[in-house]
């Protein structure tokens, strides 16, 4: 305002004056003008309490401020624009949303505000065909704000026409959902990144609902189940997993009961993936709750171990084997298998009595140190079983190769060579033989199947052959035996000789085997004594055999163990001595079921040990000494002209008892099997007539030995027939179904020639001759 | 103008050049009351007239009387709309709807063809 800076001069004033007058007349002549034109909606006078408004049209002021003060309070955005799309209106909330002043955009294109995006292109298509023939659209866009932001609308247009029906804009309300967009965005990102941890993890999931359906699976368990993923979906457990069924039934059935999640569960079965394969997992199943914690189903973890299981049962089975091979299969397998329960049993009984020891500060050490001294004398055991059942396998495959393989030219010059090796197998055949009578006997006691059969017998005669049958060894290692009988000299008055109520094969066993454990442990030049007596005095009616020996005698602290399984003195050296550990523990049971005891004393080491076994002696009777009394291996009868059947599925065996009866002149026919037997038996070659005596195998491939012997007795030629059973099951209840069968007698395998034809000779009476 | 006679020293350059941008710059008012059909057309055609010939030049202040009653204390306000020319001076007041377009740029000294020829 350069120009009034200076000094107006009173020329300039005035005319300046006039100008103003001019512009004040020009504006009131305007007012007028607008007035008369309908071009104003309000006169605004000054009065002493400010200005007043006056409305010219009181109705549509009333309404306008009412819509104004509704408007401001909403918290939607509410703009309204005319046919040209230029803004007219906006409330506070579209002030705030679009961060505009009305001041600032009224007037302007709302283009300058926002402008849209579509989600889809034929959207806006839509909306202008729903505003000019509705007159309203609803819908979603997303706004691109003038200040480079994205804002998600839910809009709310209508089109507005002006009295005379023309278009004249549009209003339209706005909500953000922004939010709610967001939400949902995010809720769908963590959904997917559930779904991809869901469906990618390494191990099987799974949500089944209370009923057992499926309501979630992951790849991994689908392949698992060898069923599609989508396959499982709402079908039930028993659709799908028909063997698994019960089990996840239980568990689940557990978890609602208990409300505790079950963990690291062993399942084992099979499933469509791999039918008629059992398979292992590990699975933990937990309840999955709602906010109010109402069990909603059950969510499972599952893991594969068919893998490990099965290269644990490869170990176990390899280990199985080392054994297996080295023994006569039958008879190992069942053993070694009795064996590993028991030591599996005894493992356990052993850490439950840890467990309830633990309390017990006092009593803990000598607990440990007892239960683990067990532990150990087991793996000794069990490497010693894997040893000794080697040993005479190794002299016996060996000298069976020697002489196989030894070309029959050069067979005379080693004649000498050729009975040593059959000796030496022949012995070593009989140790492994006594090795697994040993083991079985562990088996049967452990498992109570060790049966007896009691029947009164003179104790004098029983021992004195037992020293019959180990005076071999005993003089073959240059030991003195000698026996005697209280009352009498050798084999007694009869009056002194003490009588008892027993098993006589089984108190044989306890015998001998207190004898060869004497003669085991008694070196070179030594001198075992047994003693057979009656007692008088206060210990009248008590049976006692004593077995001394001068051997190296048994440590005092070794004293107490002497007849627990798998002990054996010094364990260093026990294979020096060879042998189980299991002999001692046998006599102890055996004599035990007889109601008697067993005691070892000794002097020490180098003083030699005495091993005393009581019996309760019953008053002598008048019965006669068992038929099967032990068999002298002197006197070996004929069986000239005697035919004999022999029956047995095993080339090996049926030619044995042909070689050993033979050798005592009978005649043998041969069976294969027992269909073949019973065609022999009742009309094969001369007739059942011809026969005089069938001996047969039970446990053959097929009909059995049994059921063969009970069609031959329904023949007419067959009814008469003698038969001796043989079999590799030589327990009394086994020898009981021979008789009922109508064997007349039983032999337990393996057989011992002389035995054979002993018990051969027998069964045909008189027939046979006796040699010597 | 004595715009055009530069003053030798630097308090009159300094004057001449916010005088040129007084000039160049109008500042202007709407009084309106709420959202009636008058006021809306007032705002559309005034912003229109702005944009089409003070395009980066104008500040447009939207009153709405019927809210901000003692805006119009002072301002001898007598009709809404009202439009106020506060500059460049000489002050100058529009009554109506603004749809008198002619009328309107003759009195914010906006004619056609001189202004668009001047315009900074």
């Amino acid at each position: 305002m350069t120009t009034m800076t200076s000094n107006p001069s009173p020329e300039e004033r005035l005319r300046a004056e006039n100008a103003a007058l001019r512009a004040r007349l020009e504006e009131a002549e305007e007012t007028l003008r607008a007035i008369r034109g309908g071009e104003v909606d309000a006169i605004v006078v000054e009065t002493d309490q400010g200005p007043q408004i006056f409305s010219l049209d009181a109705a549509q002021a009333a309404s306008n401020r009412f819509r104004g003060e509704i408007l401001a309070q909403v918290s939607d955005a509410v703009i309204a624009v005319d046919a040209d799309q230029r803004v007219t209106y906006l409330n506070a909330a579209a002030e705030r949303r679009y961060r505009v002043s009305a001041s600032d955009v009224l007037g302007r294109q709302l283009s300058e505000m926002y402008t849209r995006r579509w989600p889809r292109a034929e959207t806006e298509a839509a909306m202008w065909a729903a505003l000019r023939e509705q007159g309203e659209w609803r819908g979603e866009i997303i706004h691109h704000t003038h200040d480079g932001r994205e804002i998600a609308v839910e809009k709310s247009i209508t089109a507005l026409r002006d009295a005379f029906g023309a278009p004249a804009g549009y209003v339209a309300a706005v909500r953000d959902i922004t939010e709610r967009k967001h939400s949902a965005a995010e809720l769908q990102r963590v959904s997917t990144l559930l779904d991809t941890l869901l469906h990618t993890a390494p191990v099987g999931f799974c949500f089944l609902d209370r009923n057992l359906r499926f309501v979630r699976i992951n790849e991994r368990l689908a392949e698992i189940n060898g069923i599609p993923a989508e396959a499982h979906l709402g079908r039930h457990v028993s659709e799908t997993l028909p063997a698994l069924f019960e089990t996840l039934r239980e568990v689940t059935g557990r978890i609602l009961a208990t409300g505790q999640a079950v963990l690291d569960h062993e399942f084992s079965g099979e499933t469509p993936a791999a039918p008629g394969v059992a398979r292992f997992w590990k699975e933990s199943w937990y309840p999955v709750r709602d906010g109010a914690g109402e069990v909603l189903g059950f969510g499972g973890i599952v893991e594969e171990i068919t893998a490990r299981k099965q290269a644990e049962a490869r170990m176990v089975t390899m280990n199985a084997q080392l054994i297996v091979a080295s023994v006569r299969q039958h008879e190992l397998a069942e053993s070694a298998e009795r064996l590993s329960v028991e030591l599996q049993t005894d493992i356990t009984a052993r850490k439950e009595m840890e467990e309830a020891l633990r309390a017990s500060e006092a009593q803990e050490r000598a607990s440990r140190l007892a239960a683990d001294q067990a532990n150990r004398a087991k793996d000794i055991f069990l490497a010693t079983l894997s040893h000794e059942l080697r040993t005479p396998l190794n002299s016996i495959l060996g000298w069976a190769v020697l002489l196989r393989t030894t070309p029959p030219a050069d067979r005379k010059p080693v004649h000498a060579d050729m009975d040593h090796g059959l000796a030496v197998i022949e012995r070593n055949a009989r140790v492994q033989g006594k090795l697994i009578e040993d083991v079985l006997d562990v088996a049967r006691i452990t498992s109570g199947k060790f049966m007896l059969d009691l029947r009164p017998l003179d104790l004098t005669s029983l021992v004195f052959a037992a020293v019959d049958a180990v005076r071999p060894a005993a003089e073959g290692k240059g030991l003195k035996l000698e026996a005697s009988a209280g009352g009498g000299g050798e084999g007694g008055d009869g009056l002194g000789s003490p009588w008892v109520n027993g098993d006589s094969s089984r108190l044989q066993q306890a015998v001998s085997n207190l004898l060869t454990n004497a003669i085991k442990f008694t070196p070179s030049g030594g001198r075992v004594a047994v003693r057979v007596e009656l007692l008088k005095g206060t210990d009248a009616g008590t049976a006692r055999i004593t077995v001394t020996d001068t051997g190296r005698g048994i440590d005092a602290e070794f004293l107490p163990s002497v007849f627990e399984r798998f002990k054996q003195a010094g364990e260093g050296t026990t294979r020096s001595y060879g042998g189980l550990g299991l002999g001692l523990s046998v006599v102890r049971h055996i004599v035990e079921a007889h109601a008697g005891t067993v005691r070892a004393m000794s002097q020490g080491d180098g003083k030699g040990a005495t091993f005393t076994l009581e019996l309760p002696a019953t008053p002598q009777t008048a019965a006669p000494p068992r038929s099967d009394k032990p068999i002298s291996t002197v006197n070996l009868p004929r069986l000239d002209g005697v035919r004999v059947l022999v029956v047995d599925d095993e080339e090996d065996a049926r030619l044995m008892a042909k070689q050993t009866l033979e050798a005592a002149g009978a005649t043998v026919v041969l069976a294969a099997s027992a269909e073949e037997g019973y065609h022999l038996a009742i009309n094969g070659k001369g007739g059942a007539a011809e026969l005089q005596v069938v001996v047969s195998d039970i446990g053959m491939a097929g009909e059995d030995g049994y059921s063969m012997m009970r069609r031959v007795r329904t023949e007419k030629g067959g009814k008469d027939l003698p038969a001796v059973a043989v079999t590799a099951f030589a327990a009394p209840e086994d020898k009981r179904r021979a008789l009922v069968a109508g064997f007349q007698t039983h032999m337990a395998k393996p057989i011992d020639p002389h035995e054979l034809i002993a018990v051969v000779a027998g069964l045909v009476g008189g027939k046979g001759r006796t040699t010597k | 103008m004595k715009v055009k006679d530069a003053p030798p020293n630097a308090l009159a350059a300094l004057e001449a050049a916010a005088a040129a941008h007084d000039k160049a710059r109008y500042v202007l008012r709407l009084y309106v009351t709420g959202s009636t059909r008058l006021s809306s057309r007032a705002i559309v055609n005034i912003r229109k007239i702005c944009e089409e010939y003070l395009q980066g030049r104008y500040e447009l202040e939207i009153v709405d009387i019927s809210v901000h009653r003692t805006r119009v204390e002072g301002e001898q306000i007598i009709a809404a709309p009202t439009l106020i020319k506060t500059l460049p001076l000489p002050l100058r007041r529009f009554i109506g709807d603004m749809s008198q377009t002619e009328r309107i740029l003759l009195g914010l000294d906006l004619t056609a063809a001189g202004t668009r020829g001047q315009s900074t």
